[in-house]
């Protein structure tokens, strides 16, 4: 690796850990200091009865919720940099061992949302903006105005009353083969779209009148190459920026979808834990994400010293100098 | 648990798609007389419970009952006990009661019951503490193959009322329900995956009447509107709990009808008439039985329950007290006798309908747990007192603030629907009321000295009719005379279910919603 590029890197990397201690002590907070006890609550949904105060008093000093806050984050940091997250206050199971187990099942949405959004994104997008104020455009407009305004939930239905009950070729929900798996996919991903559609179009109609594309067409290169080598490729890289972003909307989205569709996930799993109290399992959900959005975002960082050579030739030139 | 909202936006949405699409044909043909069956009945239900470190235990037992354990006793539609694995019950003297078992019963594995696998079921529900009975580790006592002696820790004559509820379900010496729950049931365990649905088959060795249906799976969608979507695509045969503001959509639908139980549950007012100010308004007795009187409980059924739900009297199902409910009066809508009481105790109105005293505005706390008590329910109450001139502040909080606030007494009035499970008639006054229960809110609402004596003579009646009766009276001091509690409503489970399933007798206790009646016509 070049001198400067690795600088640039590491520094990248530095950068990411006090947030990822911002991250750790909010996840922390979040989760402690929402009204409610978590003993209580526990207790109740266990037993089916309201538990007695000692009971209640037990549970506590059995989950160690009596002592001091920073005590409680000391301890729960302490274990969490060793991997261990605890123990779920509702399931009994290690944290850690349900974020692994939950966690291939929302990647695997979330990112079949992403690869949707972005194979209906690009076309559309850069179609749009070469024949501005047509037809096309105007739908792709329409497109990510819907998406931009319609709530996760009322495109699932949509979804769900258009290819399982009037078309009757999807199921309307559950977890069993590929075809669960479609619509909920779909869901995500017609949402990304929209919000990708508009990007892409931004992003070409701000190079297309640049002066090397002119001088590329002056050279009597063809429209789609163009477009697709000249132009495409340098109004990619806010793109890549907003699909750092949008993966923890994503993640969010994965939330409503995998309580919507019945698929199993740690959207549903967190949903579950916060409406249970389960602290240990808020804390580590809220950590594990943040820390891979965090990841995400330093990645797509890096990826500009490949994308973009401006980022690469400043870098470079800072360790000469 | 199942929401029984009024139409949320999204509940719109899908009710108006449903209504839009039960035009479209129907996929479903109702069944005739001497019609064939299927093998396999889908049922959808909510969320999936069973994921609760000490529910692991009651896997197919509770919450969801998918009829494959047994208890000692059952209960019946009347909510009272039947015999089940247990024959007979009978009251030793003291506290002891003596169960005496069926000796015809096999576990699925084929292995008889025995005193031995009640007794290791009992003792296991004392270590998870899933048991409510004030039963110890040395309670249960073996008397001979086919007897056991039970005695709990403190004075608990209901006992034998309390062993109808499904947490007690006995499973197999030896075996670990949290693997494979091998219990009595009509129908046996195959097949539990966790968050998507547990599956069971008929026991074609069951000592009692044999399963209609050979199997019988539990889909569990969290979304009140994917289970009715689930049901309009013919994915499952029956939803079971459908949220009250889908059921006029549901109703169009060919092919789909909408059945619902007697009241398991009464919708109810509990007032905090010890809270400490400054929720310490309901003390005050006028100002409880103005807001008793303040309140239409008809037009709440009719128009806002959508006629599902009764006008009771009671704070549990009527039924439970037997003959003796009629001791419960209720207190009647009067709004003018409401503003009268007001008058009379000093909260004088002033122009904009509001009252005051001494320069305390009247204005009362009500709190809601979100998901269990309809929004326009608080609505309704809230628009009926301020008709009398009781301002009130609404507050629906998800289940750790209500907790919090609940347990704090940092309430006036507090909204809930609490089940009844079992067959005790004092179940609910003993928790609730009684200035002996250990629950964390009951010192916030206690009802006195009078209403105290009633339900310890409830507990302690060997008889159940004597046990109604004092439970009646206790509810009569509570209800009639201190207006320390408010029934609102006998609430109904509402479930919509394919025309062509036969045999469902939906029962008004969910977890003990037998399924062995019930097939489905091809």
């Amino acid at each position: 690796m070049r001198p400067g590029i690795a600088d640039l890197i590491g520094a990248r990397v530095v950068s990411v850990l006090p947030v990822l201690l911002g991250v750790s002590i909010l996840s922390f907070a979040i989760a402690n200091l929402a009204p409610g006890d978590p003993a209580a609550i526990i207790l109740q949904r266990q037993m089916g009865e309201a538990p007695t105060a000692v009971e209640v008093e037990e549970f506590r000093s059995r989950l160690g919720l009596d002592d001091p806050f920073p005590q409680r984050y000391g301890r729960w940091m302490g274990a969490a940099l060793q991997g261990d997250l605890g123990l779920s206050y509702v399931s009994g199971r290690p944290v850690f061992e349900t974020l692994v187990t939950d966690l291939p099942a929302t990647l695997r949405l979330t990112t079949a949302g992403l690869l949707i959004g972005i194979a209906i994104a690009l076309p559309l997008g850069v179609l749009a903006a070469v024949r501005r104020g047509s037809l096309l455009d105007h739908a792709s407009r329409l497109l990510a105005l819907c998406g931009a305004s319609l709530p996760t939930f009322v495109v699932g239905y949509a979804l769900i009353l258009v290819f399982a009950i009037v078309l009757g070729w999807l199921p309307v929900a559950g977890s069993g083969d590929v075809a669960h798996f479609i619509l909920p996919a779909l869901t995500l991903g017609l949402l990304e779209a929209a919000a990708l559609t508009r990007l892409t179009r931004a992003g070409m109609l701000s190079v297309l009148f640049e002066d090397y594309v002119r001088s590329a067409r002056a050279k009597g290169l063809s429209g789609f190459r163009v477009v697709v080598r000249h132009a495409l490729r340098n109004a990619l890289n806010p793109l890549v920026t907003l699909a750092g972003i949008r993966f923890g909307r994503l993640m969010g989205g994965a939330v409503i979808i995998e309580t919507l569709f019945a698929r199993p996930g740690l959207g549903r799993a967190i949903v579950d834990a916060i409406f249970d109290r389960d602290y240990p399992t808020i804390q580590g959900f809220i950590l594990f994400t943040g820390t891979l959005f965090v990841v995400v975002n330093l990645l797509v960082d890096i990826s500009y010293v490949w994308l973009d050579p401006r980022v690469r030739l400043t870098a470079e030139q800072r360790a000469n100098a | 648990m199942p929401s029984h909202g009024v139409p949320t936006l999204s509940g719109i949405v899908v009710s108006a798609s449903i209504a839009v699409f039960a035009c479209s044909g129907d996929r479903r043909a109702g069944g005739t007389a001497g019609e064939t069956q299927k093998d396999a009945l889908v049922i959808g239900v909510a969320g999936d419970e069973y994921g609760l470190q000490l529910n692991r235990s009651r896997v197919g037992m509770y919450p969801l009952n998918a009829s494959i354990c047994e208890a000692p006793f059952r209960l019946s539609q009347a909510l009272a006990t039947e015999p089940s694995l247990g024959a007979k019950a009978e009251h030793r003297g003291g506290n002891t009661l003596r169960v005496t078992l069926r000796g015809d019963v096999t576990f699925h594995d084929g292995t008889p019951l025995t005193a031995i696998a009640v007794k290791e079921t009992m003792d296991r529900s004392v270590r998870l503490r899933t048991q409510y009975s004030f039963l110890s580790d040395s309670s249960v006592r073996i008397v001979d193959d086919t007897t056991i002696d039970i005695t709990p820790s403190v004075l608990n004559l209901r006992l034998a009322e309390q062993l109808a509820h499904p947490t007690y379900g006995v499973t197999a010496t030896g075996t670990d329900p949290t693997i494979r729950p091998i219990c009595t049931g009509p129908f046996q365990f195959v097949e539990y995956v966790p968050k998507s649905h547990i599956t069971v088959e008929r026991y074609d060795g069951y000592w009692g009447q044999k399963a209609r249906i050979k199997r019988l799976t539990f889909r569990f969608y969290p979304d009140d509107n994917t289970r009715a979507l689930a049901l309009r695509a013919g994915e499952v045969d029956g939803i079971y709990d459908v949220n009250r503001g889908m059921v006029r959509s549901l109703q169009k639908l060919p092919g789909i009808r909408v059945v619902t139980s007697p009241p398991g549950a009464v919708m109810l007012m509990h007032v905090a008439t010890r809270g400490a100010a400054p929720y310490d308004l309901m003390s005050e007795p006028a100002l409880r039985r103005a807001v008793a009187l303040g309140i239409d409980r008809r037009l709440l059924v009719d128009r806002v329950l959508g006629g599902y739900a009764s006008v009771v009297s009671t704070v549990n199902p009527p039924v439970v007290l037997g003959r003796h409910a009629p001791l419960v009066n209720g207190i009647a809508y009067d709004a003018d006798a409401a503003r009268r009481t007001l008058d009379s105790a000093g909260w004088k109105a002033a122009a904009d309908g509001s009252r005051s005293r001494r320069g305390r505005r009247l204005e009362l706390s009500l709190i809601s747990q979100t998901g269990v008590v309809d929004r326009a329910v608080l609505e309704f109450v809230q628009a009926q007192l301020a008709q009398v001139g009781i301002r009130v502040r609404v507050e629906q909080l998800e289940a750790g603030a209500f907790e919090s606030r609940l347990n704090s007494g940092r309430f006036d009035i507090d909204i809930e629907v609490p089940n009844q499970n079992d067959a005790n008639p004092a179940f609910l006054l003993a928790l609730r009321w009684y200035t002996k229960s250990n629950v964390r809110s009951a010192p916030f609402m206690l009802a006195g000295p009078r209403f105290d004596s009633l339900v310890a003579a409830s507990l302690a009646a060997p008889e159940r009719d004597a046990a109604q009766r004092f439970a009646a009276l206790a509810m009569h001091e509570l209800v009639d005379r201190q207006a320390a509690a408010i029934p609102l409503a006998g609430i109904f489970r509402i479930h919509a279910l394919s025309t062509r399933i036969r045999g469902f007798e939906p029962h008004p206790a969910r977890v003990s919603q037998s399924w062995s009646e019930a097939w489905v016509a091809k």
